[in-house]
């Protein structure tokens, strides 16, 4: 006979059992209530949406392909502000300052470009360090789960508390589903590899923190524009100049490979970059709901912690109870 | 009851008699105007875009950035300002009410070009065709919308057009005038009844994508021709 029969026995039965009982009732509900208090309902669907946005992207190819747009862009301006500027108008600074009062969408990208390709740079730069992060996110159980991590054992074990209080004769077997409970919440973050992975989820957060912003999907959006005057300026009025200065298509290619790079490349890049600013920018809400959970690295800790106290609890109560457990149950004291 | 106390009743009650008269003498005046309100049915046939003297005129629409202070330029504009992005008529001449104007399946090319071309031509928005298109179901919010209705009261016009999509780059950007979900104002302008000449305008912002926070403005002018 169990630990619980001796409880609802009511005779003989000590306090501590009935504490214990409330005890993990109320571990129970604060378990199922918790991912209320902390909006997951809310915010897990808007952190699974923002996993499988960024998903596209967070790959060292894709991410590898972005930083040669802004390597090509780069020595496009690079080429056409040099020889390309001096062959249209002449050597020189006298040359150049003609070379920019010609083409004026191009002198203003041209002078705009150095502070984009810093901060793109960067950007890409820090996504693509945290791609192992993102990785390691995406591994976990989906943020759309999360809630009933928490729900379910929760209300599982408020019931348990609950029928063990209402049920006169319970077997044993009920404390030991709770032991088992408790130490299925202590072992499920170690299964999905939460301690290691929790934390790099956090590293993710931090470092996207400047990154999904309003502000900055703004920033991006005028790069946008900045780098789409420029390349019209070289690809509507620059080439055909070239053209007009006597040089044929080939001619222009073998002089000017990476201003035609750029040329011939513009609609790819196009192609890659504008989704990824939509990605951003789609998912500044998401990002922004995720970061009101709790810090990721505490995480493992939410299922270890009540774990530990729920199997603690029910073990020792049941040890601690052992000895004056067979006077209490119904069924009377044991012959000896 | 006191006599001053009749004498409070009865002015009160002259004066709610009064208020209800007036209401009755005023009412009719705003009546006609509902009343004279008509359903146009047919298809607003768009003056091609042409930018001068500083202006815009026909059928354009320029890209507002977030914050309302500057507009998107587009290199490929036609117009003198990069940032009018001028519109030529499509296959069926115009914006057509109720029906939808989809375009042809795929919406786009392999280079993301726009392909629908019933209502404008697509045309070149940094380097990649963009055009218009009536979508009964919004491919954003993936509302159902209704279909595009207008109205004339006086010279006054407004058009519902909630499933106003622009298309570019494989993306859709609603600019439904009102939104699908009911937000926003439907379409205005003006309209001739003898001259059937319109012309109409409406913002839209973009919410979601590359463009998301951007406000677009539209404006169509042209012929109405009824069906």
């Amino acid at each position: 006979m169990g630990w619980f029969g001796r409880e609802r026995s009511g005779a003989s039965a000590p306090g501590v059992s009935r504490s214990v009982l409330l005890v993990l009732a109320l571990i129970g509900i604060g378990l199922a209530v918790a991912p209320l208090a902390f909006g997951m309902f809310d915010r897990g669907p808007k952190g699974a949406q923002m996993m499988q946005d960024f998903k596209p992207f967070m790959t060292d190819a894709r991410l590898n392909g972005f930083q040669q747009h802004i390597r090509d862009i780069d020595a496009g301006v690079r080429e056409t502000d040099g020889p390309v500027a001096a062959k249209l108008a002449g050597p020189g600074a006298a040359g150049h300052a003609r070379f920019d009062r010609r083409y004026p969408g191009f002198a203003q990208f041209q002078h705009d470009w150095a502070p984009i390709d810093a901060d793109m740079t960067h950007l890409l730069d820090t996504i693509q360090a945290n791609v192992g992060n993102y990785q390691a996110v995406v591994a976990l159980p989906s943020f759309r789960l999360f809630p009933w991590f928490f729900v379910i054992p929760g209300v599982l074990l408020a019931l348990l508390a609950l029928a063990a209080a209402l049920v006169r004769r319970t077997s044993s077997s009920i404390r030991w589903v709770i032991v088992a409970l408790g130490i299925s919440l202590v072992l499920a973050p170690v299964a999905f590899q939460m301690f290691q992975r929790a934390p790099k989820g956090g590293r993710m957060m931090s470092t996207f923190k400047p990154i999904e912003t309003r502000q900055k999907v703004e920033t991006m959006q005028g790069y946008f524009g900045t780098i789409a005057v420029g390349q019209g300026a070289l690809r509507l009025e620059i080439v055909p100049a070239l053209r007009h200065a006597g040089l044929d298509d080939a001619q222009i290619a073998q002089r000017f490979p990476r201003l035609v790079t750029l040329d011939t490349r513009w609609v790819g890049i196009l192609n890659d970059l504008t989704p990824m600013i939509g990605a951003m920018s789609d998912n500044v809400d998401n990002y922004q709901a995720v970061a009101g959970l709790p810090p990721f690295p505490l995480f493992p800790w939410f299922f270890v912690v009540p774990g530990v106290l729920i199997a603690g609890l029910a073990f020792a109560s049941g040890r601690r109870g052992r000895p004056s457990l067979a006077p209490a149950t119904a069924a009377g004291p044991i012959p000896t | 009851m006191t006599l001053a106390s009749r004498r409070t009743t009865a002015g009160l009650l002259g004066l709610a008699l009064a208020a209800v008269a007036i209401a009755l003498v005023v009412a009719p005046i705003g009546a006609p105007q509902a009343a004279g309100s008509k359903a146009l049915n047919g298809t607003f046939r768009l003056t091609a875009g042409s930018y001068s003297a500083g202006k815009g005129h026909g059928t354009y629409f320029r890209m507002i950035y977030p914050g309302g202070k500057r507009y998107f330029p587009n290199p490929d504009s036609k117009a003198r300002d990069k940032t009018f992005i001028l519109g030529v008529p499509g296959t069926d001449g115009g914006l057509a009410t109720g029906r939808f104007q989809p375009g042809p399946s795929p919406s786009f090319d392999a280079k993301g070009n726009a392909r629908a071309n019933k209502i404008i031509k697509p045309g070149v928005f940094t380097a990649i065709r963009f055009s218009v298109a009536t979508l009964k179901k919004d491919p954003q919010s993936k509302k159902v919308v209704a279909v595009t209705s207008a109205r004339v009261s006086g010279s006054r016009l407004t058009v519902n057009v909630p499933g106003y999509t622009a298309e570019w780059n494989g993306q859709y950007f609603n600019q439904g005038a009102p939104k699908p979900d009911g937000s926003g104002s439907p379409a205005t302008g003006t309209y001739n009844a003898k001259t059937r000449r319109f012309v109409l305008t409406w913002t839209s912002k973009v919410s979601g994508g590359a463009f998301s926070g951007f406000t677009g403005y539209w404006h169509l002018e042209g012929t109405f021709s009824p069906r």
